[in-house]
């Protein structure tokens, strides 16, 4: 009861800081397919105020949470600073209470297949999107030690990506040492409601972790990137986690502001007509929005801007899985605005946008990193 | 009831919501102090839905208020007790543009920006742009006459719309033009608040997207500095394409969300946008420049993004005050520019009576203020004061010869303020032009036109010329 | 000129049977002219081209097409036009009652109560007496070419029984033709 309360608490503050202005109707996903204000940032926050209030909610108001890509377009709108995606999650784990049993163990079926290596690998083989290409590469000269995060479903899927981040990194001199893939940073039991989970993950990574020397932790996807920076705020600051979390958090970069500190001009590059596709962690959750584009416009990549691109692209964690159909809407906007310029590859960041666009791109879609470890 | 009976079996699964957990997000708009949950609302697809509630309401004399996206700052958009609340925001398409003669025919439901970001590769935008164009729909537009940073020069919402189609309560279809001869229905439309039908369509006037647009941005030591340089800039016969004013605490808020580089030790902040030729911009900047000279400081946008992001803050600074307290009331009051100065000086007095902070917004270029009076609903007595205050600035600036509102629209929220600048002869013209359209008040009723009772009650009938400072003077 | 007014309010009290014109109307000149808000308040009854005269001492003009200038502004109003329209701030009126109203102001922006200031533009002096006009105006420099407004009679019955109806508002005794 007690942690409720402690939601409850937070949920208010985050709650009383919404003016009501509307503004984040205009950039919500969701919104602008349905033209539901139940399906905007603003509904669905009336919709969490009632349930926490006097616990007024049913079916109705889970599937209009349940909706919610937790993109956090939102945020990066709202001019009154209010942490949505903070507010949806308490809001999620409060309505579970009334969730369908059925819809329990489909979800709680899907995270555990998704976190367990061993159920996954067999089956996630299948779907894999692409090879390791290339020869590894050593560090000639030593100046540093990093720590890469491997995911828990990109090593199956996409083991390039880390592959070339592992060249890239030992051609400016620094030794990497990857996580194994059972360490997943919490994401999909965060989202998905299993908060009791995540935290048992999140403590057992922090712990770990913090063992390793490295001075920076460098994340490749996204949303695990986003995942670990808000370690800290998933402890009140008297719990002794709350200090080890920030440490931890200091520490993590997402690759491209990492990269984007070095020299590069010794990188040899795919040479190719690209299109990038920022990822929501990355721009609203991270707000790390137009990094990757400098560097990759400092490269000599020439991009045309793409219409949308503060949109999700329908992949959002699991909702490809939960919400096909709306996920579908999105991902077919999302690619006619990709591919307007006739690209020849479409760029991304992170693993669920790269693998969920793939299933319906005519060319290929990569991680950015990847351009920067050509070895052909 | 009979009304939810018949809309959810008459009309398609999914788009009517009933009950309390559903209706209860939409019981107010963006002025969330008035709240009131409706019956039903109803997200239409197509006319012949809106036809269908219309047809419903108007057997069961059920009210119906029309809903865009819900970012009215009046509470226009607020339902009514035992009301329909018929929402148009699935009409979101732009249906043609026709560069030649600059025109877009567009859905009540269209996002104010989205139809720029329509026409733009076409060298065209559509000009008003209220804060909150972003989000806010083009019915709404129409039904308040908006207005925005640039219509100093561009004009307001009903100076853009070439023609509508609207609905009557009856459900039949009206077309108005700017072209018709003879009574102005076009603009009697425009600002109507929904009380007198329903609009379906749009045909709005694009203009060309200037070559060049730069913002300069000057800080002040004191905020009649300020004003005064509004007044001069217009003296010297330069109309800027917008000329917005925020004081020190606005300021703050702001750049706390947009992070533009305001300079944050000036009492008073103005951006100056000038649009045109290159050679335009040129001579009206150095105009300009020469004006400023006694400003603290003074910085003019280099780049489009730059310029963007000058505006982006001003933009964001309503909802932006939102961090610096949790609940703030937006005034709308428009007064002859030569007054501006003093008006400022008034709030500040005003403020310092009642106790309430003050972050000042304004459209300088047009007179029209918007101080944002800080406040904690949560604070026993704290929002009465606040109206209190509220209603001292809205007669103030009637008494300075200016308006309650200059484009946010009466709604719920002004109706008391209504009764100061209008006699009851004049408010009783506005009660038969709404019985010419909908005779049985069934469109947005009591919203708007105060009821004369309520004026009499309150015993703040318009004042007549004599108790003015200057009787000789006829006033407005 | 309050005196005028009360005149005019009497006469139409009276009256079973009015025609506005400028001659009838007698009253004329400008009442408030502040060039630095753009904004001029005229008695309906003033010519047109006195106006221009005044506006051009600052260098600032009516920013509508004017057909003659030799012609009341209140009779430019009563015609209407849209981009006329556009400029008009706010009247005063005296309607068939002889009740002496007010609509809109001096200000840009004003949207309390319905726009009955630009409603009355194109009335044709059947739905009530214009007795002052401001406008909106503008610096000479900012003027491109004017032409000439398009005006089409309107067929739809529901439209002229709108007007019909809003004819009664003003004039319910039916005095003005």
């Amino acid at each position: 009861m007690q942690t409720i309360d402690i939601q409850n608490l937070k949920a208010n503050d985050i709650i009383r800081k919404c003016v009501h202005c509307g503004f984040c109707l205009a950039t919500c996903p969701t919104y602008q397919l349905l033209g539901d204000e139940l399906d905007s940032p603003r509904g669905r926050i009336y919709l969490i105020k009632s349930a926490l209030e006097n616990h007024h909610f049913s079916k109705k108001s889970i599937i209009h949470l349940d909706r919610c890509l937790t993109c956090r377009s939102c945020e990066t709108t709202c001019p009154s600073g209010v942490e949505y995606g903070q507010l949806i999650d308490i809001g999620r784990e409060f309505i579970e209470q009334k969730r369908p049993l059925w819809q329990k163990v489909y979800r709680y079926f899907v995270r555990q297949f998704l976190t367990t290596p061993i159920l996954f690998n067999t089956i996630g083989l299948i779907f894999r999107h692409s090879k390791i290409k290339g020869k590894p590469i050593k560090p000639i000269v030593k100046i540093g030690k990093v720590l890469l995060l491997g995911g828990c479903v990109q090593p199956v899927l996409a083991p390039n990506i880390n592959h070339s981040i592992k060249n890239i990194l030992a051609k400016l001199g620094y030794e990497t040492v990857e996580t194994p893939q059972k360490q997943c940073c919490g994401a999909v039991d965060q989202h998905l409601s299993a908060g009791h989970d995540a935290l048992a993950k999140i403590k057992r990574n922090i712990d770990t972790w913090l063992k390793i020397e490295v001075e920076v932790i460098i994340s490749s996807a996204s949303g695990c990137g986003l995942m670990v920076k808000d370690y800290a705020s998933m402890f009140k600051v008297s719990d002794p986690y709350y200090q080890k979390a920030q440490l931890i958090v200091n520490k993590t970069k997402d690759i491209a502001e990492f990269l984007a500190d070095q020299d590069l001009s010794q990188l040899n590059l795919e040479k190719i007509d690209i299109s990038y596709h920022e990822p929501c962690t990355l721009q609203h959750g991270q707000q790390l929005g137009g990094l990757v584009d400098s560097i990759l416009s400092s490269l000599g990549y020439q991009q045309t801007p793409v219409v949308d691109s503060h949109l999700c692209c329908g992949s959002a964690g699991t909702y490809s899985i939960f919400h096909p159909k709306l996920s579908q809407k999105l991902r077919v906007n999302k690619l006619k605005h990709l591919q307007a310029s006739n690209p020849q590859m479409i760029v991304t960041a992170n693993i669920g946008c790269l693998m969920h666009l793939q299933k319906q791109a005519k060319i290929p879609v990569k991680h950015w990193v990847e351009l920067l470890d050509n070895q052909a | 009831m009979k009304v939810i009976q018949r809309l959810l079996t008459q009309l398609p699964q999914g788009i009517v919501l009933t009950g309390k957990e559903n209706t209860r997000p939409f019981e107010c708009d963006g002025l969330s102090v008035y709240r009131q949950k409706p019956l039903a609302v109803v997200l239409t697809e197509n006319i012949a839905q809106i036809k269908q509630v219309l047809k419903i309401c108007k057997d069961n004399n059920t009210p119906v208020v029309t809903r865009g996206a819900g970012t009215g700052l009046a509470g226009g958009a607020m339902p009514l007790k035992n009301s329909v609340v018929l929402g148009l925001s699935k009409l979101n398409q732009v249906k043609s543009i026709d560069v030649k003669n600059r025109l877009a025919v567009v859905d009540p439901g269209v996002r104010n920006i989205a139809i720029s970001e329509a026409v733009t590769q076409h060298g065209l935008y559509y000009a008003p742009d209220p804060s909150s164009q972003i989000a806010c729909t083009i019915g709404g537009n129409v039904a308040e006459n908006s207005g925005g940073v640039h219509c100093l020069k561009y004009g307001l919402t009903v100076h853009n719309v070439e023609a509508i189609k609207m609905l009557t309560i009856d459900g039949e279809e009206l077309i108005l033009s700017r072209q018709d001869d003879g009574l102005g229905l076009l603009a009697l439309m425009n600002g109507s608040e929904g009380l007198l039908g329903i609009i379906i369509e749009i045909t709005v006037k694009l203009t060309p997207t200037p070559i060049l647009a730069r913002v300069v941005m000057a800080g002040f030591d004191s905020v009649r500095e300020c004003a005064n340089v509004v007044a001069d800039i217009i003296k010297a016969g330069i109309i800027p394409a917008g000329l917005e004013m925020m004081d020190s605490f606005a300021m703050e808020a702001a750049e706390g969300f947009a992070q533009v580089g305001y300079p944050l030790d000036a009492k008073a902040l103005l951006l100056c946008e000038l649009d045109g030729t290159q050679t335009q911009v040129q001579a009206e900047l150095d105009s300009v420049l020469k004006i400023l000279s006694d400003a603290s400081t003074v910085k003019v946008s280099e780049s489009e993004e730059e310029r963007l992001n000058f505006w982006k803050g001003r933009k964001s600074a309503f909802p932006a005050v939102g961090r610096l307290s949790p609940d703030y009331y937006c005034m709308d009051g428009t007064i002859p520019r030569r007054h501006l100065a003093d008006m400022l000086e008034k709030i500040n007095e005003l403020s310092q009576k009642y106790q309430l902070r003050v972050a000042n917004v304004f459209h300088a270029g047009d007179g029209n203020l918007h101080p944002l009076i800080l406040y904690d609903a949560n604070i026993e007595g704290e929002l009465e004061k606040v109206e209190e205050f509220g209603t001292e600035i809205l007669k103030l600036s009637v008494d300075m010869g200016g308006t309650i509102t200059g484009e946010h629209g009466v709604g719920v929220e002004k109706l008391n303020a209504m009764c100061h600048q209008f006699n009851a002869k004049e408010l009783a013209i506005f009660h038969k032009i709404k019985a010419v359209f909908d005779p049985k008040s069934l469109l947005n009723p009591g919203k708007a036109v105060p009821e004369l009772h309520r004026c009499a009650e309150l015993g703040a009938m318009h004042v007549h010329h004599g108790k003015l400072p200057h009787p000789e003077l006829e006033r407005f | 000129m309050p005196d005028r007014i009360n005149q005019l309010q009497q006469l139409i009290k009276d009256a079973n049977n009015l025609h506005i014109n400028s001659e009838w109307l007698a009253h004329a000149g400008v009442i408030e002219y502040f060039p630095e808000e753009l904004v001029i308040t005229i008695k309906a009854g003033t010519k047109i081209s006195n106006i221009q005269t005044e506006l051009a001492k600052h260098n600032q003009m009516l920013p509508f097409f004017i057909k003659t200038a030799d012609m009341s502004i209140g009779a430019a109003y009563a015609q209407g036009a849209q981009d006329l329209s556009d400029c008009v701030l706010g009247v005063k009126i005296i309607d068939g009652t002889g009740a002496y109203l007010n609509f809109g102001g001096q200000v840009m922006k004003n949207v309390s109560g319905y726009d009955v200031a630009r409603l009355l533009s194109g009335s044709k002096g059947k739905l009530a007496v214009i007795t002052q006009i401001s406008f909106k105006v503008m610096p000479i420099s900012y003027m491109t070419q004017l032409s000439a407004p398009i005006k089409r009679a309107t067929t739809s019955q529901l439209h002229q029984h709108i007007e019909q109806k809003l004819k009664q508002v003003f004039d319910p005794r039916g005095i003005f033709n």
